[in-house]
């Protein structure tokens, strides 16, 4: 095994800081909608059982460095928030097992042992090469997320057009319908949300610019009730901004000093790919992305709220255990696994009973919060 | 006009100017649902869950938003920010109980939000 065990419990006291960090500014995901707490713990408890047999399946298929690469691209569904996630989900799946008595014998902590190595060995490689070398956890590179080539970096700064007052009207008011659909598609969770930046503009030292990411515009367990389509597969924006102060966190949430970026937007570009083709959007098209986001949220709550708890929690645990995004930058797509037996029989249940895992508490006291490998 | 003090929070979205507006109380699913396309223009939003699944229509027409939960992190935040809606995250308001309808006010213009009620 590539990885030492102090190195294993390095990484994993890092991301329980992180972890803790991210909650203290938040506190634990709720929604009116959905029952959030119960299905992340449904969702993690399922991560734990499928995301080493996943990986493993995977990493014959492709190597973690390529999976790295392939987040670089322009909106790909893998990128840091999914690498940080996926790994933090385990390792949160894995405290709910030690803490419901699960894994105490010999035998269940050697196989978590081997697991968790391999898992963590596998993750700091992927998102190494993602980085390009760069520390693998945002915070310690001072909430800059840099992934692009210069080579990609330059084709799109190219595109970018001059913004006038009504354009940056338009993109604020298309970048809060389309997150305020997405929260809603993606059962309250970030799902397909992701920034990254600042990267350097050409022209001054003033200047940066960010990538705003939509990177599926119709996924997920609740797409099957949005009646339209959207006019893109998926969509990234990016803003020139002058005299503002860019910072990304671990899930590429995006803050801006001032928080009211709009007036420093300098320049734009809209773009969209498909099957790997990056193609330019005419801003004229903002207006179809506007329709669409207020239309679909509309009818979408609507059949959202006819649902009943059962399948409000199981919407949920689907999409935050998905791997689906990893499956297809593999090359495997329809091979992610959904809900395991044990999780549907014994684990959703007692979910929908107790409503908050015991564990959820520790996010808000003084303990540290993942548990090392001995 | 003289102003009561019921709470503050964590400014997520300022404002220079002081934000003035009739409380509108969502406490459960059922109220958002009982939102129609209008309601909530130029009132301040009380909410006490920072989530943001179904709050498309007061995030687009609230003067104000205050939340008595979460932080500058919440996804409600985040929105509050990319609607430019005035915003306080983590409010302690002792209790929302008869604040319905009342005239409030706002005061984001530092780090830490505050609420107020006009007394006539």
């Amino acid at each position: 095994m590539a990885i030492s065990l102090d190195e294993a419990n390095s990484l994993i006291a890092r991301f329980g800081e992180l972890a803790k960090d991210l909650i203290s500014k938040r506190t634990l995901l709720e929604s009116y909608v959905f029952p959030v707490r119960t299905y992340i713990s449904v969702g993690l408890y399922n991560l734990y059982e499928t995301a080493y047999p996943s990986f493993k399946k995977l990493s014959d298929h492709i190597k973690p460095e390529e999976l790295g690469t392939e987040g670089q691209k322009l909106c790909s569904k893998i990128n840091q928030k999914t690498h940080f996630s996926i790994m933090l989900g385990y390792l949160v799946g894995r405290e709910q097992v030690i803490m419901d008595g699960d894994l105490s014998e010999p035998d269940a902590l050697s196989e978590d042992r081997e697991k968790l190595l391999f898992l963590l060995d596998l993750w700091r490689r992927m998102v190494s090469t993602y980085r390009r070398g760069a520390p693998l956890f945002v915070a310690d590179t001072d909430g800059v997320l840099r992934i692009f080539s210069e080579e990609l970096l330059s084709e799109l700064k190219e595109q970018l057009s001059p913004a006038d007052d009504q354009k940056r009207e338009s993109l604020r008011r298309m970048l809060a319908l389309i997150q305020s659909y997405l929260f809603l598609v993606n059962c309250e969770s970030r799902g397909n949300i992701f920034a990254h930046g600042p990267y350097p503009a050409a022209k001054s030292e003033e200047r940066s610019i960010v990538f705003r990411e939509f990177s599926n515009l119709k996924s997920g367990p609740l797409s099957q009730y949005v009646e339209d389509n959207p006019p893109w597969p998926n969509l990234a924006v990016a803003l020139e901004l002058e005299g503002i102060h860019v910072r990304i966190d671990e899930v590429g949430t995006v803050y801006t000093f001032p928080e009211n970026y709009t007036s420093g937007i300098c320049s734009f570009g809209l773009f969209t790919t498909k099957r790997g083709k990056i193609s330019s959007l005419d801003p004229r098209e903002i207006d179809d992305l506007i329709d669409f986001a207020k239309r679909a949220q509309v009818s979408l709550f609507a059949k959202v709220m006819k649902l009943d708890r059962h399948s409000r929690t199981l919407a949920g645990a689907l999409q935050y255990s998905s791997l689906a995004p990893y499956f297809e930058a593999g090359g495997l797509r329809g091979n992610s696994p959904s809900l395991t037996e044990r999780c549907i029989a014994r684990y959703l249940p007692r979910m929908l009973e107790i409503d908050t895992h015991p564990f959820m508490q520790r996010f808000s006291s003084q303990e540290k919060l993942l548990s090392p490998m001995s | 006009m003289a102003l009561l003090k019921i709470g503050e929070g964590l400014t997520a979205f300022h404002s220079r100017d002081p934000v003035k507006g009739k409380l509108k109380i969502i406490a459960t699913p059922e109220d958002i649902g009982g939102l129609n396309s209008t309601e909530g223009e130029n009132k301040i939003v009380l909410v006490n869950v920072a989530g943001v699944a179904g709050l498309m229509v007061p995030l687009l027409k609230a003067a104000g938003i205050i939340c008595t939960r979460g932080g500058i992190a919440s996804h409600l935040a985040i929105l509050a920010r990319e609607f430019r809606r005035p915003c306080i995250m983590g409010a302690s308001i002792d209790s929302l109980k008869g604040l319905e309808g009342k005239n409030a006010v706002m005061d984001v213009s530092g780090p830490t939000g505050l609420v107020f009620l006009e007394e006539t």
